[in-house]
Formats: structure tokens, C-alpha cells, sequence
């Protein structure tokens, strides 16, 4: 949590003012946008930490900032604090993959659990993310006939047998030998059991 | 509440429309057939007329030659015994007794004579007495003159004897001796009156030549033709027809009346009377044609008319004959067809009678037939003022009216029923907008009330940090500070308390349709709109049903047209129009009221609560109208790229959703 941000969005310049100093105070980095806007504006998605998100706000709330935000394949976690409290808000909130949503006024220790939570998600989806695009890289580097052979093997990991594998795309077994034999080089992995389960990382 | 029916379709009744022309029509009918058959009969009873004078006039002209021709035969016979020596020109007793015989075989002979060149002369008549014949003989003997009169009996018995030195008579001056010597044939002379009998009478004479020595006399016989005058009185041609002869010179020969053809001369003479003078219109008018002798025409029609009667006229001529003479025969037109002529007048009388009792009993028919007419107008007047339902059954009607009935009932229904519907919308809405403000005012409170309380609990909570931090923190300050937070939060508890309090309601959920919704909003707002001169327009159409809370619905959009109509009056706009128009979005109906008003003012947070431009406003229409729009599962905004016109747009979801 030593580099995480809270970014708060709330248009009552009150809220936005004593909860970044309540928060500053105990030992959180808070950015503070008046709307969704100047939020989307500024954001960075390499940024992590978390979203402490108003509901009810002018033009854009809070339920349409989650929304523009899931289709941006921006996965920062939101923790919605609301004046209106409505329950069926909060359960599209909570549908669209909100931490937490707190009606205001709330208890510190709640927001401040919720906001720790919210942390651990996105370092672990950070950390998922950067694994993932890892593999990813390993894997462009094979040749177009090395991804067709890893392929193959990825989807039957029963049928890994050089002979089957020949028959099905129409080369000999040898060959077969050679480009796994260069797969798992290029892969950086040891048996075609790890490459099954690299394959769950770049394509979940 | 009643409806008032339009009454601008036809003027007339249906009973006064059948009953003139049932009426009408059988007037004409009648008249069409009295009109053709008088005319029909007419002609018909005209030529059998026509037929009926030639019957006459042949008539007469038959027995006016048979009349004639026996005197023609005496004269021949007479003339052949005098010309063969039989009876010699000189043996006047002899002549006197072949004479009588002659006279008393032919009755319409009056008299027989003979004169010779020398001046004798012999005449044998019939007689009024003292006997029945009378002989007269003039003899020239040596000069000297005598006349003998002598009178007999049937049986040539010789009763009386008389003489008249005197006589003037001279045979070879009479226009018979000069025109029959002259011609040396038989010739018929002009009619004249006798000198004896005073009787009108014409003379056939013949002269009697011998071979030898020439022209000895002339035989003639004379006839008297008051006969024909007679005759013709009897002669029948209709009930008031005549039949009249005439000369070629327009004397009257014969006449019905025998009394008109004598006129008595100056000189105590008796002469006929012309045609042009004689004490009978009708004949003058008959004969007016024949004035210059134009009739050639015999045997046809010469119709005329006289004193307003039309009378129907014929000429036969007696040329055959060798008479110059013309029979004319007439009669008035009435006597023939005066009778069909009555019979049409009487029949027109009875045709107007007919098409009066016609019109009554197409009155009595068409208050017949009007009556189940009247029947479904009384109980479409019923059912307006809701005294009768409309699913009552309707009294019996024809075939083609019962369905248009069906029609009109219902629709009269259908209409108070949709009038009950816009006035329950009212009141749902009044309600609905009474518990709707004040629960709009107690989550407003409970909005604005967190704000604080949220800044008052991170104040709090920045306060302990601090003096944490600064480590002045006393238990004293810590208490406070915590006792703060507590006040705070059950400050929270409260507002929370209030906003469940008026948990937003989502009432019932129905599916229904926008139109008809649109419709009854029209209709309340309509006062509204045409008292403020606005015009409020929408354009109906065909959209699939929608789902949600109807009353809050309808909350939504009457609050945006208030809106609309409020914002053109306030700023006094020219055009003057709120158009709402529907229109389906994919899985929603998305709602436009566009106003020609002012627009939104600068600066004005729209949906939120207590933000109004208006003088007299809350600010919590649009703030209730959006939060019923989401409730319902829609969105409300502002369409800020519109010029023309200030649009407001929501979305109701479709049914199907």
C-alpha cells in the first residue's frame, strides 16, 4: 500500500475537503476530483489504488463513471459512498463489481477496511495483469508453426503424443520433437504440463 | 356531461321526405295515365266522329239525289212522249191527264208544266184546294190570252173552275224555258221559291224538239225542297250536330229549321236566305271558309271553333249531281268526347285525393319505420348521461342501422369511460403529487443533512489523528471527540431513519399504453394550455406497450409540460407551442417535450432538488420527475444541443424488457 492512491470524486466541496484530510491524516496519498470528469481527465490507468466514488452527482453520478470505467477496461476498485442510500443502486453498484457502498455519514473504520480491501484487489489484479502480459510476450515469440504446434497442445493436453499431434497438422513426428523442443526453450518452462497451464493465463 | 349530437344533416324529416314522395310519385303516375288515356280515347272517339260525319254528310248528299232524281226521270220520261208524238204538244187534254198520272205516281213532285213557243202553256200541281190538282192553262188563241184554272180530285173529278184574265204568267220568260232552249238539254235551274206554293223549290226542265220543225217547248218539272229542310232535321248527325245545304252563290237551300232559308224582299217577294245572314252562328261559322268559294276540300275535316267550343266540320259536294250545291255537316267535339273530357277532370280530382291519402299513409309508414330510428337516438341520449349502460341491449333496429348503433354506443361509452379515466388520473396524480412532495422534501433534508454530518465525522476523525499526533491527546479531548463522532452518527441514524421512512415507492408496475396515457394528459392540460395560448401538440402513433408505474408516469410528463407552458408564458414567446412526441429506442420509448419557451437559464443545476428559475417554485419538479424516471428504470435529461426549441427527453422501458 506504500504507493497506492485514493482518488476521491465527490462534488460537495465540504465531503471532498474533510474526507481527504481525515484520510491524508491517517497516512493515505488522496487525489480529490469535484466530477467524474475531471477524474477521467487526470486518471492515469498505470496508477494504482483505489476509487472512493459519490453516487448522486451532476451530469455524470457514480453508477455511469463505473459504467464508462468498466468499458474502458479501466479496473481500479470503486467504494461508493452515497447521501441517497438507495438499495437498488447499491446492488447495481455492487453487480458492476463495486468494493463496498457506504451511505453517508459512515463509521471511519469501515470506509478505511473498505479502502484497504479495495487495495489488495488491484495490487493482485496488477500482479495478474503484468504475469499475464508476460506470457503473452513469451508466446509472440514462436513462430507461426511453433503456435500452431503449442496450440494444438494447449486445447488436447491428452493427445500430446508427437504422432497424433503429426497427423493432425500433417507433419512428420521429428518435426513435431523439434518445435516442442523449441517451444518449451522459448517459453521458458520445462514440461508441456506448465504450458497447459501458462495457456489459462493468456487465454482466460 | 351529455354529448351534444351534430344537426347539421338533412333539413327534412324521413317521414315528410317519404310521405311527399310516395305522394308525388303516385300524382304523377295517376295523371301519367289519365293524361294517356284521354288522349288515346280521345283520338279513337275523334275518328269514329270523324267516320260518323262522313256517314251523315254521305247521307245527305245520298237522299238529297234520291230526293232529285225522280223529278229527272219525269222530266225524261215527260220529254221522250212529248218528243216521240205520243202525247201531242198541242192536245192540252191529252198533256193534262198524262200530266196528272205523272204527278200522282211521284210524290215529291209538286208540278208538271208545258209551254210551247207560241206562249201555251200547261200545268198540272199538287193543290191545297178546293181540290187536290189543279190544271192551268194559258192558251193563245188569234192573239187573245186566257187562263183556266181547273181543280180535281184523286179520281180526275173536276171539283171547281176558275179563270184569271188577268195572268201575267209567261212560260217562255221563265229562267227554266230560257236556260233549257237555250242549252237544248236538261238543265236544273237555280233554286227559287215558287210563285204558287211559296215553297222553295228547283225546276228540271227539258225541251221537247221535233226533227223536223225544231223546238217546240220546254217540259218541267217542278220539285219542292223543303223536303230536304226535313230531312235534314231529322237527320241525326250527333245530339246538337246539323247538317245544311247550300248554294254555290251562298244561299241557303236546306236547313234543320226550314223557316230560316226564306227571307221576305222589299217587294213582298220570298227569296233564300245567304249563309252570311242567317239567324244561326254555329252554320255561319261553319261556312266562314266558304265565303270565296275556297272549300274544295270535300270529304275532309274543316274543324272551327266558335264561342270557345271546337266543333267538328265536313263538306260534301253535289257535283255528281250537276248541282252546284254543298252539303256541310257539323257538330260540337263535346258531344262526342264531352264525356271522357268530364271523366279526365273527374279523374285528376280522384288522382289528387289518391296521393292525399298516400301522403298520410306514407306518414303513418315512415312513423312506423322512424320508430326503432327514434328509439336508438332517445337511448344514445341515455347513454351519454350515463343513465343507461352501454352494455344494456339495444332496442330492436334494422339490420343496417343495429351495427352502426353497436358502434355509436360504444363508442359514446368509451368515450365517458376514457372522460372517468382522465379524471381518476387526476386524482391519482394529486395524491400521488401531495405524498410524492413531501417525500421528495424528506430525502432532500436527509440528502443535504448527510453532507454536514459526513464533513462533521471527518473532522472528527481528522482531529484525533491530529492530536494523536501532536500527543496532546488527553482522555478528556479523546471522549469528546469520540462522543462527537457518536452525535454525529446517530445525527446519520436519523437522517437515515427519515429516508426509510419515505423509501421510494415503486408502487405498481403495470404495462400499459403510452398513447392512450398521453392522451389523458392532453386532455388535463388542456385547460391550462389554451388559457395561457399555447398549443399543445402531439402527434399519436402505433408503439409497443411499456412498463411502469402508470400515475408516476404520467407525474413526470404532465410536470414537463407545466413546464413547457409556464416557460412560453412567463417569457411571452411568440410562437406559442409544447410539442410531445414518443418514439421507440431500441428497448425503451424515449418521450421529447419540446417547448418554444426562453430554454434553461444559465447556471441552474437541473434535477436537483430546491434549484428552480422560477419565481414561485420549489425546484423539486424535476428532481421528483427524475427520481420516479429511474425508479421506473429510465433516464430524464435536458437536450442541450437543441436550438429551436427547449427539449426534455425520458425513457420508459418497453414491456418486452
Amino acid at each position: 500500500m506504500t504507493n497506492s492512491t485514493v482518488f476521491l470524486v465527490d462534488d460537495e466541496a465540504e465531503v471532498r475537503m474533510t474526507l481527504s484530510r481525515a484520510l491524508r491524516k491517517r497516512g493515505f496519498t488522496v487525489e480529490a476530483f469535484d466530477s467524474a470528469n475531471s477524474f477521467l481527465n487526470q486518471y492515469n490507468p498505470d496508477q494504482p489504488g483505489c476509487l472512493v466514488l459519490d453516487y448522486g452527482m451532476p451530469e455524470i453520478d457514480g453508477l455511469e463513471l463505473q459504467s464508462l470505467m468498466n468499458k474502458a477496461k479501466i479496473s481500479l476498485p470503486i467504494v461508493f459512498i452515497s447521501g441517497h442510500g438507495g438499495v437498488p443502486e447499491s446492488v447495481q453498484a455492487m453487480k458492476a463489481g463495486a468494493v463496498d457502498f457506504l451511505e453517508k455519514p459512515f463509521r471511519q473504520y469501515e470506509l478505511v477496511a473498505c479502502i484497504q480491501t479495495a487495495f489488495e484487489r488491484d495490487i493482485e489484479m496488477r500482479q495478474k495483469a503484468s504475469e499475464q502480459s508476460d506470457a503473452q510476450a513469451r508466446f509472440e515469440r514462436l513462430t507461426s508453426r511453433e503456435k500452431e504446434v503449442a496450440i494444438f497442445m494447449m486445447k488436447h493436453p491428452s493427445n500430446t503424443a508427437s504422432k497424433e499431434i503429426g497427423r493432425a497438422l500433417d507433419i512428420s513426428p521429428r518435426t513435431v520433437d523439434h518445435h516442442r523442443a523449441r517451444i518449451l526453450e522459448k517459453l521458458e518452462i520445462g514440461s508441456v504440463i506448465e504450458l497447459v497451464e501458462l495457456s489459462h493465463r493468456v487465454m482466460p | 356531461m351529455a354529448y351534444r349530437f351534430r344537426q347539421d344533416g338533412l333539413r327534412f324529416s324521413l317521414g315528410f321526405i317519404l310521405a311527399i314522395s310516395l305522394a308525388g310519385l303516385q300524382f304523377i303516375a295517376i295523371l301519367f295515365v289519365v293524361t294517356t288515356s284521354y288522349l288515346s280515347s280521345e283520338r279513337a272517339i275523334l275518328n269514329h266522329a270523324n267516320g260518323l260525319m262522313e256517314r251523315a254528310g254521305a247521307n245527305a248528299v245520298g237522299h238529297t239525289k234520291r230526293f232529285l232524281e225522280p223529278a229527272g226521270e219525269v222530266v225524261d220520261q215527260a220529254s221522250r212522249v212529248l218528243n216521240s208524238g205520243l202525247v201531242g204538244t198541242t192536245d192540252r187534254d191529252t198533256m193534262e191527264r198524262y200530266f196528272f198520272e205523272l204527278l200522282q205516281t211521284e210524290s215529291s213532285v209538286a208540278g208538271i208544266n208545258y209551254g210551247d213557243e207560241k206562249g201555251n202553256f200547261v200545268y198540272v200541281m199538287k193543290s191545297d184546294g178546293p181540290g187536290p190538282y189543279r190544271t192551268k192553262f194559258i192558251t193563245i188563241e188569234e192573239g187573245v190570252r186566257k187562263t183556266d184554272f181547273i181543280w180535281r180530285t184523286e179520281d180526275y173529278e173536276i171539283v171547281a173552275r176558275d179563270n184569271d184574265p188577268l195572268d201575267p204568267y209567261d212560260a217562255r220568260t221563265r229562267p227554266w224555258y230560257i236556260k233549257a232552249s237555250a242549252l237544248d238539254t236538261r238543265i236544273w235551274t237555280n233554286p227559287y221559291i215558287f210563285f204558287t206554293s211559296q215553297q222553295p223549290g228547283v225546276t228540271v226542265a227539258s225541251p221537247v224538239v221535233f226533227e223536223q220543225e225544231g223546238l217546240q217547248g220546254v217540259v218541267g218539272v217542278d220539285i219542292e225542297i223543303s223536303d230536304i229542310s226535313n230531312f235534314l232535321s231529322e237527320l241525326q248527325v250527333s245530339k246538337s250536330g246539323a247538317a245544311v245545304i247550300l248554294h254555290q252563290d251562298g244561299s241557303v237551300l236546306a236547313h234543320p229549321d226550314p223557316d230560316q232559308i226564306k227571307v221576305l224582299n222589299d217587294d213582298g217577294t220570298l227569296s233564300f236566305a245567304n249563309i252570311k245572314d242567317i239567324d244561326d252562328p254555329v252554320s255561319r261559322a261553319a261556312f266562314a271558309n266558304f265565303e270565296d268559294e275556297a272549300v274544295t276540300n270535300f270529304g275532309l275535316p274543316s274543324n272551327f271553333s266558335f264561342r270557345r267550343n271546337d266543333y267538328l266540320g265536313l263538306f260534301e259536294s253535289l257535283e255528281g249531281v250537276g248541282l252546284p250545291w254543298t252539303v256541310a255537316v257539323y257538330a260540337p267535339e263535346n258531344d262526342f268526347i264531352g264525356e271522357i273530357k268530364r271523366n279526365r277532370a273527374r279523374n285528376i280530382w280522384i288522382a289528387a285525393g289518391i296521393s292525399l291519402l298516400t301522403a298520410f299513409v306514407g306518414l303513418t309508414i315512415a312513423e312506423w319505420i322512424l320508430r326503432p330510428v327514434r328509439a336508438f337516438a332517445v337511448r344514445t341520449a341515455l347513454v351519454s348521461q350515463g343513465e343507461v349502460s352501454a352494455q344494456a341491449p339495444l332496442p330492436r333496429t334494422y339490420r343496417e342501422l343495429s351495427k352502426a348503433n353497436k358502434t355509436l354506443i360504444n363508442e359514446i361509452a368509451q368515450r365517458r369511460d376514457s372522460e372517468e379515466k382522465v379524471q381518476e388520473l387526476s386524482r391519482d396524480l394529486a395524491h400521488f403529487s401531495r405524498v410524492n412532495l413531501m417525500g421528495q422534501m424528506a430525502s432532500g433534508l436527509a440528502h443535504e443533512l448527510s453532507q454536514p454530518l459526513t464533513a462533521i465525522t471527518q473532522n472528527v476523525d481528522a482531529a484525533i489523528s491530529t492530536a494523536k499526533e501532536s500527543g496532546a491527546a488527553s482522555e478528556d479531548l479523546m471522549l469528546i471527540l469520540k462522543e462527537l463522532d457518536e452525535q454525529a452518527h446517530q445525527g446519520g441514524n436519523v437522517v437515515r431513519a427519515l429516508r426509510g421512512f419515505v423509501r421510494k415507492d415503486r408502487g405498481r408496475m403495470a404495462v400499459f399504453n403510452f398513447n392512450e396515457l398521453l392522451d389523458q394528459a392532453k386532455r388535463l392540460m388542456r385547460h391550462e394550455a389554451e388559457s395561457r395560448h399555447v398549443a399543445l401538440i402531439y402527434e399519436p402513433a402505433k408503439h409497443p406497450m411499456v412498463k411502469g408505474n402508470r400515475t408516476q408516469i404520467a407525474q413526470v410528463l404532465i410536470n414537463l409540460i407545466r413546464n413547457a407552458i409556464e416557460a412560453i408564458a412567463t417569457a411571452d414567446s411568440e410562437i406559442r407551442q409544447v410539442v410531445v412526441h414518443a418514439e421507440t429506442a431500441s428497448d425503451v420509448l424515449r418521450v421529447q417535450v419540446k417547448d418554444t419557451g426562453p430554454g434553461v437559464r444559465e447556471g441552474v443545476r437541473l434535477f436537483k432538488q430546491f434549484q428552480t428559475s422560477k419565481e414561485s417554485g420549489m425546484g423539486l419538479g424535476l428532481s421528483i420527475s427524475r427520481s420516479i424516471v429511474e425508479n421506473n428504470g429510465g433516464r430524464i435529461w435536458h437536450d442541450k444541443e437543441a436550438k429551436d426549441y427547449t427539449i426534455f427527453c425520458f425513457t420508459i422501458p418497453l414491456e418486452t424488457q
